[in-house]
């Protein structure tokens, strides 16, 4: 029997170790701890993914205690503390460790001489404890703590360097537009706890199946669409989804390792795997997976068209995360829920990997703009060639990974009966043209990155290029990835059995071909224009071009629209409010104390001072008691 | 056995005390209203000794009291009039409606 | 004694207690209200002595009408209170002091006066003087010490208060 709570429990062992002894002064001892711990925890993780394949580990809740019992209400509301093992959960957790540990290697040399070092580790192993908490969880509850513990870190994270002020805004664009789909989660969970009585994950599932769960407002199955959406809510906020993408990009101000390991490959993935996790109820509410797809897919288009123009490395990068996890949503919506866990599997180490080359690029040039790179490929081969791994898996070349797992996406698609009840099959066939149009963005954007940043000639600042090859610490990493980039493609059939989905989609026949020929057709144009040169951007002269390019650079002014509209109507509420508070509830306050004043000046007239005022008031005083009492004892 | 009832004489000591009082409530000066005070410390001693001699003529526990009353009431004569002479050289004159410090 | 010679004699007495002791509070003479204090001590020294308190009524007029009422009268002077008649001397409480008075005045006479009181008809021991000194030195000492601590006190305390600044 694997402890499973040991897997969360040895990074938040390492948080409070580094907390209490390398924040400032042996700041070595940090890395040290964190990248123990996760060792451990992988370690762990693998064990117990075998133990589940092989069927030795039987799924289910493990080590559970009661965290608080209200029992005076009926049914009595008791909130507990359980892991789940299952498939997914497994799954999940070696990722999660694996990408983690290698991230926090990476660190090491990246993270080198920052005043901050000792607090960064902290933080990465706080945020381990968090993430690999939300993914053993085994109830609703414990989810949405780890939740939104992990999304403090990442607010945490992205403020690292707090001093600048673009860092400070980002962490709390994130946290605060985040938050929107939080609310959606937390009604979602509130409303599942008071009709269900149980928030495990076991217990619901038994009780969607029975049918003892009891909607108290709309109907049957309206009543678990409106949950599957608001859980849909909090999910889209995590995994950057429209409307709610905007902080992602924004997020870049961040060190690169924790673009890498939490705006890429885990905290991202928390929505997809939340919806992963409670899919027995948007099974139950089709049209819920309809609506997830299609703003899966939307996603996916707008953000890689946005990709197209950005010039900073990470932006790109960032952009195309969105997109790929609008893949991932898409495949969940078609019902492709293996599909869609494949495809998290295999963009975690492709796109790891590739922002770990990023940050070693810009930490040899000291830029992020990709005008100011070129040529690298001489002076950087390593980190050259394992990005091209990366860019290639992610635009869906054969044999790696990503080929496998966007093909099993675009298989559910096409098999999809959720898609087409919400808007017919003339629109699935539109949804399934969307998400060839992102395989060819994809792969342009991508090659654009590749050839603008490593070949032709030096851009960037002095006479020539003095960059040079990152050391040990982040090439090792960069390696590692690019082998589990390539490799992943075999595990698709396993992790299709492990999720209890044994059979692989697949759709027609000439689907994968024509995906690869899409991808590489996307990868030979971005060759045509940066390489070659065939055609120069520069020379482009029609209107409707340039305005369709500057709206793709300014991400189709949805940033503009927000700080406008919204965040103008909530100012104003706010000055109405602080209006209120000022006039009306001080007033009442000042009030109170200025009736006091009139009350005491009005009772003030007694003291007169005068001597015979006061005998008269008190012997008039015992007259009238003496009358009192003598009518009281005349009476008796 | 003496033919005035009791309640003659309880009624002119609460006379004596009535105009005591008025005395207290309306003068001016400090020193009349001490007169006022000596006239209801007067009528007090009254009843004491009214109410002896009818009711418990045999003990002496009355008069004794109505001593002690007596003595008291000089010694209060004398550090109230003390007082009034110190208030004079302050004030410079002893009305009683001058005399409003306690006044809030 | 006669019945009607009692009636007599309490009327008397009665009267020279209430009359002079209106005048008292009612003088714009602050010193003819002084000097008209004296027959009301004397008339309560009088009731004393009809109730059979000979020695009660001796002290009443030594300290009374001996000390007290001069004492009054010295200050009265001292403080220039011997002013000008035409200034008035009762303030404008009149009326409600009236209402007061009045008040208390009837309440107390009709709650004490109701035929209730377990009135006896022993008569007063002769030696009331004897039997008074020998109370006051044994049974009632600690009392009779007291009072006399008292005094003492005033004595000194009015001394105090009325000394004239050092200048």
């Amino acid at each position: 029997m694997i402890p499973v709570y040991l897997v969360p429990a040895l990074p938040l062992a390492a948080f409070i170790l580094i907390s209490l002894t390398s924040l400032r002064k042996r700041q070595g001892l940090a890395p040290a701890l964190l990248i123990a711990a996760l060792a451990g925890s992988l370690g762990l993780s693998i064990a117990l993914l075998v133990g589940v394949q092989s069927g030795r580990i039987a799924s289910g809740s493990q080590f559970g205690f009661t965290w608080m019992a209200v029992r005076a209400i009926d049914p009595p509301l008791i909130l507990r503390f359980s892991f789940l093992v299952d498939g997914l959960s497994a799954l999940m957790m070696v990722v999660v460790s694996a990408v983690a540990l290698l991230v926090q290697v990476y660190s090491l040399g990246y993270m080198r001489g920052d005043e901050g070092f000792g607090r960064y580790f902290a933080f990465m192993a706080l945020f381990s404890f968090a993430m690999l908490g939300l993914v053993t969880s085994g109830n609703l509850l414990q989810t949405y703590l780890c939740w939104e513990l992990v999304g403090l870190c990442s607010y945490l994270l992205i403020g690292f360097w707090y001093k600048k002020p673009e860092a400070a805004s980002a962490a709390k664009k994130a946290f605060i537009v985040t938050r929107f789909g939080d609310v959606g989660l937390l009604l979602a969970v509130l409303a599942l706890s008071y009709s269900a009585g149980t928030l495990s994950f076991t217990g619901l599932e038994r009780a969607i199946s029975a049918g003892t769960l009891t909607p108290f407002f709309f109907g049957g199955s309206a009543f678990l669409t409106v949950i599957a959406l608001l859980i849909f809510s909090g999910a889209a906020g995590k995994s950057a989804q429209f409307p709610l993408h905007v902080w992602l990009p924004d997020a870049m101000e961040g060190p690169t390792p924790v673009s890498a390991l939490i705006h890429a490959a885990t905290m991202v993935a928390a929505g997809v795997f939340l919806v992963a996790r409670t899919y027995f109820i948007f099974q139950a509410a089709p049209m819920a997976l309809g609506v997830v797809a299609l703003i899966g897919v939307f996603t996916a288009f707008l953000a890689a068209t946005i990709a197209l123009t950005q010039n900073d490395v990470k932006r790109i990068l960032a952009y195309s995360t969105i997109s790929q996890l609008g893949y991932m949503m898409l495949a969940l919506g078609a019902g492709g829920m293996a599909a869609g866990m494949f495809h998290l599997t295999t963009h975690a180490f492709f796109k790891a990997l590739l922002f770990l080359c990023a940050g070693s690029v810009i930490h040899a040039v000291h830029s992020n703009d990709i005008r100011e790179m070129g040529g690298l490929a001489r002076r950087m081969p390593i980190t050259a060639l394992t990005c091209a791994i990366g860019a290639l898996a992610l635009a869906g070349i054969p044999p790696l990974s990503g080929f496998y797992s966007k093909d099993e996406v675009l298989a559910a698609v096409q098999n999809s009966g959720y898609i087409s009840a919400l808007v017919g099959t003339g629109g699935q066939a539109v949804v399934l043209a969307l998400a060839l149009g992102v395989v060819f963005l994809t792969g342009f954007y991508m090659s654009r990155l590749w050839f603008v940043v490593f070949t032709r000639e030096w851009h960037g600042h002095g006479e020539s290029c003095t960059a040079h090859e990152s050391p040990f610490s982040m090439t090792g990493p960069l390696v590692l990835l690019a082998a589990l980039a390539a490799g992943a493609g075999l595990f698709g059939h396993p992790v299709g059995t492990l999720l209890g989905d044994a059979s692989p989609e697949s759709g027609a026949t000439w689907l994968p071909a024509v995906s690869a020929l899409i991808g590489a057709s996307g990868i030979w144009l971005a060759w045509l224009v940066y390489w070659v040169r065939a055609y120069v951007p520069g020379k482009v002269k029609s209107p409707f071009a340039l305005a369709l390019y500057r709206g793709s650079q300014n991400n189709w002014y949805i940033d503009a629209f927000y700080t406008r509209v919204v965040a103008r109507l909530v100012l104003g509420t706010a000055a109405v409010v602080a209006w209120v508070d000022r006039h009306v509830v001080n007033g009442m306050v000042d009030g109170v104390g200025w009736l006091a004043g009139r009350a005491g000046a009005w009772l003030r007239r007694t003291e007169t001072g005068q001597l015979q005022w006061y005998a008269y008031v008190m012997v008039g005083g015992a007259v009238v008691l003496a009358l009192l009492l003598s009518t009281l004892v005349v009476s008796r | 056995m003496s033919a005035i009832p009791l309640s003659w004489y309880l009624g002119l000591a609460a006379a004596l005390f009535a105009v005591g009082l008025f005395g207290v409530i309306t003068r001016r000066n400090a020193v009349a209203v001490l007169m006022g005070v000596e006239l209801m410390l007067n009528a007090a001693n009254l009843n004491l000794v009214a109410f002896w001699r009818y009711l418990r003529p045999g003990v002496m526990e009355a008069p004794v009291f109505v001593l002690v009353v007596v003595t008291i009431a000089a010694a209060e004569a004398a550090v109230g009039l003390a007082i009034v002479l110190s208030v004079f050289r302050n004030f410079h004159g002893v009305e009683v409606e001058r005399l409003d410090l306690m006044k809030q | 004694m006669s019945a009607n010679l009692q009636y007599a004699l309490f009327a008397v007495v009665a009267a020279s207690v209430l009359v002079p002791a209106l005048l008292v509070v009612t003088s714009r003479n602050l010193v003819r209200a002084g000097f008209w204090l004296l027959p009301v001590f004397l008339g309560v020294a009088a009731a004393f002595v009809l109730l059979g308190a000979d020695f009660l009524a001796a002290v009443q007029v030594l300290i009374y009408a001996g000390a007290i009422t001069v004492l009054l009268i010295f200050v009265l002077m001292l403080t220039r209170g011997a002013g000008n008649p035409q200034v008035r001397q009762s303030n404008r409480m009149i009326p409600w002091a009236l209402l007061l008075s009045g008040a208390v005045g009837v309440l107390t006479a009709f709650v004490l006066g109701r035929e209730f009181w377990p009135v006896t008809t022993e008569t007063p021991v002769p030696g009331f003087t004897r039997a008074l000194g020998e109370g006051l030195l044994t049974t009632w000492l600690f009392s009779f010490e007291l009072a006399s601590v008292l005094l003492l006190a005033a004595m000194v305390g009015a001394i105090v208060i009325a000394r004239r600044e050092e200048p």
